[in-house]
């Protein structure tokens, strides 16, 4: 897909856990995985705002728009 | 999800023991002499009984155990629904194919009913069973429901979808 997810990347600056940042903004590490792994249909505004409220960043940090490549 | 468990498998013995009394009335009939009964004949019809022997007991046999085949298969399908109920699975593709299945078998009980109604005739009269007779049934009742039953599969997959998909929104 032509979103990616940057979470773990975000994650990894703030030296934060996928388990606490779960248990932070209220889903479960399963979900976070799923959309860490970019298997996520959709992001709620309330789960986005959760993330970048814990995290300290935007929107605009967390996904990147990468279009995708006709081989 | 206890008190379902509990329920399926009390209906499951229910189902079981329907499935299993299916081929013993059939045989019951057959056992009797009740020809009439087994076959679903219209009022005002004689049956010759003394004809009914080797071949075309087996022929009675067959056209009498056409519509009890049916309902057998139409409960075996919601024994195993019920077993997935059991199980603890309710919303899955599998249930929704079981529900489709049952609600094609449902279908097929009217249908077969009307199949047997329209050969009885010229194969007692073939026999020499009874005299020469030709009967039609239009029942679509039972049809009706199973279609419904079909529909309901339908829209309970449409269900799962949106289920699935809601589930991979974070």
């Amino acid at each position: 897909m032509a979103i990616i997810v940057n979470v773990d990347v975000i994650l990894a600056k703030r030296k934060m856990k996928q388990k606490d940042l779960a248990e932070a903004i209220g889903i479960t590490v399963q979900n976070l995985s799923v959309l860490k792994t970019g298997k996520a249909r959709a992001i709620r505004f309330s789960t986005l705002d959760a993330i970048c409220k814990h995290l300290g960043c935007q929107p605009g940090d967390i996904l990147e728009y990468q279009p995708d490549t006709i081989e | 999800m206890k008190k379902l468990k509990i329920t399926s498998t009390r209906l499951q013995i229910v189902v079981l023991i329907l499935i299993i009394l299916m081929p013993c009335a059939v045989a019951l009939n057959a056992a009797t002499g009740a020809w009439a009964e087994l076959l679903n004949m219209p009022q005002g019809i004689a049956l010759d009984t003394s004809q009914i022997t080797g071949l075309s007991m087996l022929a009675v046999l067959a056209l009498g155990s056409i519509k009890p085949i049916v309902y057998m298969i139409a409960f075996w399908f919601l024994y195993k629904l019920l077993g997935l109920y059991r199980e603890g699975i309710i919303f899955t593709a599998e249930n929704v194919a079981a529900i489709r299945r049952i609600g094609w078998a449902v279908a097929s009980i009217d249908i077969a009913d009307m199949l047997q109604t329209l050969v009885t005739g010229p194969i007692l009269t073939f026999y020499n069973i009874s005299s020469g007779y030709m009967a039609a049934r239009l029942e679509v009742g039972i049809l009706v429901i199973g279609l419904f039953i079909v529909l309901i599969a339908y829209v309970m997959d449409m269900g799962r979808e949106l289920k699935e998909q809601d589930n991979l929104v974070i």
